[in-house]
């Protein structure tokens, strides 16, 4: 079978060089072209020095792009919204990392992001892109949207309570999220300076982040509120949603709701465990890999659940997911170049 | 001779710590009076076995008690004396299951009633290298439906500080507030040593058991008996070193040193336990001892699976309130010879 | 090869060549579980450590 080929438009930044990392290793695909308008014709190893003899690609000019089988698009938010019609003609499946075709709803688009999305008849040709919640739309879906970070973590926390109508949603869903500082994109400001970023918790969305709009949209709540706090890590993000259970619902159904959802699916993983050390879904040894660690709680004499989700925000929550996706929009194994595990310790 | 006669009679022939020779008598005699080959050792150990073969299991318990005479007496169905539960309840258990049993050929049982456990232990100590055997029970109470695993180690030391005599409004550190302070830092080290410890089995105990001090006219002295009770994590030889550097002026003096024992789970000997004790309608328990007992000393010699049982509330250990319920202490009897039924049909 | 189901977390468990007494560790939850009996495959919640004065 030879190779699909595919280019990653925006090859620079921290997704990109994921993306970088991942193709160069996937079984089915060869990378034609990773593009970079500020560092055109460096090699992609001097902006990803993991990548160093790893491959003798440079980056080249985004405005010249060939036509080929797969596009990523990992550009800053609002470029692919402006230039799909373009990026459609280069190539039949696009997978888009950025928060521009996320959302299904032109409106909600609007409230979250405070400006009218320049390209909405797009919208609904786009499939969300976590695998988890669309995997069957995704066989054959030509277009799929990236997803946030912080709300793939919230997602995944909470969404077997919610699928299997676990919740009392008359009581309030609140889920704080713990995060990294790659999240922040490869540019700097002044906040990420190093003395300034280095050993916070720093709690930087209080309430109304943008990725609130997915939780919503996806888990279909009218009202789910988010936290995002700023820890001392590289990669990670931890997610801890806070509700309450339906009357009757006990941690035995519980076992049963994560343990049934964890064994459908290939990159989740349930963590509820009496032994060793890391007993509750932990970002830390998840570095570089794709998968997601899900637990629970429960105080049954208060009904409230405790949901938690584990990803490496760079992976789970973007450039791994964006794969797992391409293999399901290709006919690929979902787990194709994916399989990576983590390191402990690390 | 039936089972309550038996340990009545061991209870009426009082034997505290290096006055054992009675209550050995009536041992040997009852013994042999079972059905047992009998042989009083050097030391007055009183040994009984039953069978002959190549395999062997060894039931150690002791005969002398702590001070204290208790008038042996009964009310219903309990019976008080001295050593009712430490620990001639559990020798008698040994005594009378192993009478009850048709050995099979290729196995020995040994019951052996030491003297000293209380003291030196200088009766487990002459008989360690005269056994191999292949599975070894202690006799020390866990209650019938227990099986003790483990017991803690135990570090004996005297520290003792002199100081030349000075005027008291010199305001120079005399020997008894150098001792005191030894014994802060001792405590407070072992409270930064425990730290990470919940159970008491996983703690270093720290136990002031004498203080004295005096002077001649030029110095001063002052000197401590310390019994430091030892987690399985901290050898006894580590402990003494950790003392020393806490010690300053004062001259540390190691008097007896016991490891921690912990054993294992998943033997035969304990699965034996467990089904026997299910089996006579118990709900099994495994206990940790913060005490020692000859376990630790026998164990680890021998090598082999090895725990602590016999009937009896250790909480009435050394009390003047000792007593044992008859109808507990039948039922180790059950428990005992099934266990040992089960181990010889291997 | 015999399946039975955790007391604890009901996570499907798969035995082989175990014993009556045995102690076993769920592969889900990490809690111990006592084999009571083989016929049928039973497990318990194992015997919990209790800690105790005794010399």
């Amino acid at each position: 079978m030879s190779r699909l080929r595919v280019s990653i438009i925006g090859a620079a930044g921290y997704v990109g060089g994921e993306l970088l990392r991942l193709l160069l290793d996937h079984p089915f695909v060869e990378i034609q072209q990773a593009t970079s308008g500020s560092h055109l014709g460096e090699f992609v190893y001097q902006q990803h020095p993991n990548l160093r003899k790893r491959t003798t690609l440079k980056f080249s000019d985004p405005q010249q792009v060939k036509p080929c089988d797969v596009l990523f698009l990992a550009m800053p938010h609002g470029e692919s919204q402006q230039r799909i019609e373009d990026y459609a003609a280069i190539a039949p499946r696009i997978v888009d990392c950025s928060a521009d075709f996320r959302l299904r709803d032109a409106e909600l688009y609007r409230r979250y992001y405070g400006e009218e999305h320049r390209a909405p008849a797009w919208l609904s040709k786009f499939v969300y892109g976590l695998p988890e919640l669309h995997r069957e739309e995704m066989r054959s879906a030509a277009y799929i949207s990236g997803v946030g970070c912080n709300a793939t973590a919230s997602i995944l926390a909470l969404y077997p309570l919610v699928k299997a109508d676990a919740l009392d949603l008359t009581r309030p869903v609140i889920v704080e999220i713990k995060t990294g500082s790659s999240e922040g994109g490869a540019s700097p400001n002044p906040g990420s300076h190093h003395p300034e970023r280095s050993g916070v918790i720093r709690t930087f969305s209080a309430y109304g982040h943008r990725h609130t709009a997915e939780v919503i949209q996806e888990l279909g709540l009218s009202e789910v509120h988010l936290t995002m706090t700023a820890v001392d890590l590289v990669r990670g993000a931890l997610a801890t949603a806070h509700a309450f259970l339906r009357p009757g619902i006990g941690e035995k159904d519980l076992w049963k709701i994560y343990r049934q959802w964890a064994e459908s699916e290939p990159f989740i993983r349930l963590v509820r465990d009496r032994r060793g050390i890391y007993r509750v879904p932990e970002p830390k040894i998840l570095a570089g890999s794709n998968y997601a660690d899900v637990g629970f709680d429960v105080d049954e004499c208060s009904g409230r659940v405790i949901g938690m989700a584990a990803i490496d925000n760079l992976m789970k929550g973007a450039a791994g997911s964006a794969v797992q996706a391409m293999n399901l929009m290709c006919g690929f194994d979902e787990t194709a170049g994916l399989t990576f595990g983590g390191l402990h310790p690390i | 001779m039936d089972e309550v006669t038996l340990l009545e009679g061991l209870l009426r022939s009082y034997s505290p710590t290096a006055a054992e020779q009675l209550a050995v008598e009536f041992l040997a005699h009852a013994m042999r009076g079972l059905d047992f080959q009998v042989e009083v050792d050097a030391v007055g150990n009183a040994i009984g076995w039953r069978g002959e073969g190549g395999r062997q299991i060894v039931l150690l318990g002791h005969i002398d008690t702590v001070r204290g005479e208790i008038p042996v007496r009964r009310e219903g169905d309990l019976l008080f004396g001295r050593g009712a539960v430490d620990a001639k309840g559990a020798l008698a258990c040994f005594v009378a299951a192993v009478s009850q049993l048709t050995i099979p050929s290729g196995w020995q049982v040994v019951v052996i009633g030491a003297v000293g456990e209380e003291g030196d232990s200088r009766g487990a100590k002459a008989i360690v290298d005269r056994y191999w055997p292949d599975f070894a029970i202690i006799g020390e109470p866990s209650g019938w439906d227990r099986v003790t695993l483990g017991y803690k180690g135990s570090l004996l030391l005297s520290y003792r500080v002199e100081q030349p005599l000075a005027h008291p409004a010199a305001q120079a550190e005399n020997a008894p507030e150098a001792a005191v302070a030894f014994w802060n830092r001792l405590t407070a080290a072992a409270a930064a040593w425990n730290e990470p410890y919940q159970r008491t089995f996983d703690q270093v105990t720290p136990i002031l058991r004498q203080m004295q001090s005096g002077e001649d006219g030029f110095n001063g002295w002052a000197e401590l008996w310390i019994n430091l009770r030892l987690p399985a994590w901290f050898a006894p030889g580590q402990a003494f070193i950790e003392l020393s550097a806490l010690a300053g002026a004062g001259r540390l003096h190691l008097l007896d040193a016991v490891p921690a024992y912990l054993g294992e789970k998943n033997t035969a000997l304990v699965r034996a336990f467990l089904s026997a004790i299910r089996a006579v309608g118990g709900k099994p328990a495994f206990a940790l001892k913060s005490g020692t007992a000859d376990l630790n000393l026998a164990a680890p010699v021998w090598g082999c699976p090895a725990v602590a049982y016999g009937p009896g509330d250790s909480n009435l250990d050394h009390t003047p309130n000792e007593h044992i319920s008859l109808s507990e202490y039948r039922r180790s009897i059950g428990v005992l010879k099934e266990v040992l039924n089960q181990l010889m049909q291997v | 090869m015999s399946l039975t189901s955790c007391p604890e977390c009901e996570a499907a468990i798969e035995l082989n060549d175990v014993l009556v007494g045995e102690i076993v560790v769920c592969p889900d939850c990490g809690v111990d579980l006592e084999v009571i009996s083989l016929e049928p495959l039973q497990l318990e919640l194992a015997p919990m450590e209790e800690e105790d004065w005794g010399e």
